[in-house]
């Protein structure tokens, strides 16, 4: 994809996390990568499962290279590190990008209003709970919790079952998003 | 026979050796890291800057060493930390590991192509880079090594995971997971703030080149870095003290200093564009379109001091398909730089470096002009910081620095030597009605 049309759509994408009370890196990162899998293909950025659940190192090298070009802006904000607004530049990159836009609409908006205001904490284990079903397609909850806890020794089977039901809706609901 | 070797270092003194870690560095592909430039042709504009990818991966191993007793020192670990990481307890496994972190420092560049990083992206085949050679030729002729030589043996998948980092290892291993423990030992080689391959070539490079702003406090840094665990995630990360937190913020400021006075120097890059012109001539003579990266050891046969020879070779008749290049590089008539990227201009037009190339491109066509732009990469720079009080923060909240840090982003263009006078006088003329073109869908 045409690297201003991803810093639009990130654009858009943290303007309405910032909408929903907070937006820090890590919610940048979920918020993509829920759009990639619940409406592919999206941005198209490769995922791993690293800190805090699934991460694109190609994301994070583009959230640096839209600091540098003025897209974005960071602010330090205790306590949890930093905030991410959209910076000087962003409207010019949007306005390339409005058809896009108006086509993304409704999938960004499903998206953080899901994933919007959530701790850190929370969505490492949404995140790291719609990786696994991917991983492990034919599985039951009961293995995938397992693997989840297994992987992320922090996360309690419990919040990893919670977490595979919340899933479940999520892929549900994001059936009617046209 | 002798247990232990010293390498005499400009950077670190003595980089010291075990008798079995030996048999590594003399291998045919460390050998091989003597004759690959550190930075490419850089030589022809800091002269100094002669520099070989094998004493940088002899001072990674060093840093990455001292690094490694720093943070799994029972003194510098916090509470909790251990209940995270089981490993820590094991004496064993902390040997084990310890051989893992030197063995990975010293060959995480095995894989790099003749001038390092000069050609990579286009004298590769679709989907390959240095790293997946690396791990190519530790896989196959340098795996028996540590299983025969190191005690206890090493598994080389851990060498190379160590090396290489979760990033690229999930390009060529998709399925291979990381550890919260193999996360953080990736980390002291690869780590984007305080990773020892970075420090080594900042020290290494400034200390070549000439230049003082590449300094930084390795000692104190290294002292002070420590295994924390992120309050709100409660996974472990590299972190630092507080008293430390100047020397990495140094650290950042060399980065940035070294980046934009140096590495990004437009002279630099467009000695880059000319090598990697006659790289691929050298090439076709050979009737390939990249370096043979199917075949370890012929790969291992190409290095700097072969094309060097060529690139004399090509200078001496106008018949040789590279003489073009050859006398553009040895004559020194490299393109000149007619436009570079400002903030006013990218203000006015996000897209103005491209409307600009297009522009000259149409005017005197592809051969005449080379566009050259480069973004950092590595993401918004934060870490974790812990106080006096033992309260781990965000560097971004303690630090005034990290939140003024530029972010670097240039963009050139170059044409031919006779081209400049005509060009600076149509940019003069043009370049503003240029920048006003109006652009949607991100269609120039």
């Amino acid at each position: 994809m045409e690297r201003f049309k991803r810093y639009a759509l990130l654009s858009s994408i943290i303007e309405r996390l910032n909408e929903k009370g907070f937006c820090g890196e890590t919610h940048i990162q979920k918020a993509v990568y829920f759009l990639q899998k619940l409406f592919p293909p999206f941005t198209g950025y490769p995922f791993i499962l690293y800190k805090y659940g699934p991460f694109s190192f190609a994301l994070r090298d583009d959230l640096g290279i839209m600091e540098a070009l003025e897209i974005i802006r960071v602010f330090p904000q205790s306590p949890s590190g930093t905030r991410i607004v959209t910076g000087d530049m962003a409207e010019r990159i949007k306005a390339m990008f409005q058809k896009v836009l108006k086509e993304t609409e409704n999938k960004i908006d499903f998206v953080t209003e899901k994933l919007g205001g959530k701790s850190v904490k929370e969505l490492e284990i949404l995140a790291t709970a719609l990786y696994i079903k991917e991983k492990l397609p034919g599985k039951n909850l009961r293995d995938r919790a397992g693997l989840i806890c297994a992987l992320k020794p922090h996360i309690s089977f419990k919040e990893a079952l919670s977490a595979l039901e919340k899933i479940g809706e999520i892929e549900k609901e994001s059936k009617k998003v046209v | 026979m002798k247990l232990k070797h010293e390498i005499r270092d400009p950077i670190h003194g003595f980089v010291k050796v075990l008798s079995e870690e030996r048999k590594i560095l003399d291998s045919l592909p460390m050998q091989r890291l003597r004759y690959i430039h550190q930075l490419g042709l850089t030589f022809l504009l800091y002269p100094s800057a002669t520099h070989k990818r094998f004493e940088h991966s002899l001072g990674v191993m060093e840093l990455a060493t001292r690094i490694y007793d720093v943070i799994t020192s029972p003194y510098n670990i916090f509470p909790g930390v251990r209940d995270i990481l089981p490993e820590l307890n094991q004496n064993e496994k902390l040997i084990y590991w310890r051989k893992v972190v030197r063995m990975a420092g010293l060959c995480h560049d095995v894989g790099h192509l003749p001038f390092s990083h000069t050609v990579e992206k286009d004298l590769l085949p679709p989907g390959w880079n240095h790293e997946r050679i690396t791990a190519c030729i530790l896989e196959s002729i340098m795996k028996k090594l540590f299983e025969e030589n190191i005690t206890p043996p090493l598994r080389i998948r851990d060498i190379i995971k160590i090396a290489l980092g979760p990033e690229k290892i999930a390009e060529i291993y998709p399925d291979e997971e990381f550890t919260p423990w193999e996360s953080i030992l990736s980390e002291i080689i690869t780590g984007d703030c305080f990773g020892a391959d970075r420090m080594d070539h900042l020290l290494r490079d400034s200390y070549h080149i000439g230049v003082a702003y590449g300094k930084f406090d390795q000692f104190r840094l290294i002292d002070t870095l420590r295994i924390l665990v992120d309050p709100e995630s409660n996974s472990p990360e590299l972190g630092v003290e507080i008293g430390g937190l100047h020397v990495v913020e140094s650290l950042l400021l060399a980065r940035y200093f070294m980046y934009s006075q140096v590495y990004l120097h437009p002279v630099r890059r467009i000695y880059d564009h000319h090598l990697k012109a006659f790289l691929k001539k050298c090439l076709e003579m050979e009737n390939r379109e990249f370096f043979p990266v199917d075949n370890v050891e012929e790969f291992l046969n190409y290095s700097d001091d072969k094309f060097l020879w060529e690139l004399k070779e090509a200078f001496k008749s106008r018949a040789h398909p590279g003489w073009r290049w050859a006398e553009i590089i040895l004559s020194r008539k490299h393109y000149r730089l007619v436009y570079e990227l400002t903030h006013h201009d990218l203000r006015k037009n996000p897209q103005a470096l491209e409307i600009i190339y297009h522009a000259l491109l149409k005017k005197y066509g592809e051969e005449k002009i080379i566009k050259d732009d480069y973004e950092e990469e590595g993401g918004i720079i934060d870490f974790l910081v812990v106080d006096r009080q033992n309260n781990i923060r965000r560097a971004r909240e303690v630090s005034d620095v990290l939140q003024k840090l530029p972010r670097l982003a240039v963009g050139y263009l170059f044409s031919e030597p006779p081209l400049k006078e005509e060009i600076d006088e149509f940019l003069k003329e043009e370049k503003d009605k240029l920048l006003q073109k109006e652009v949607s869908n991100g269609e120039i």
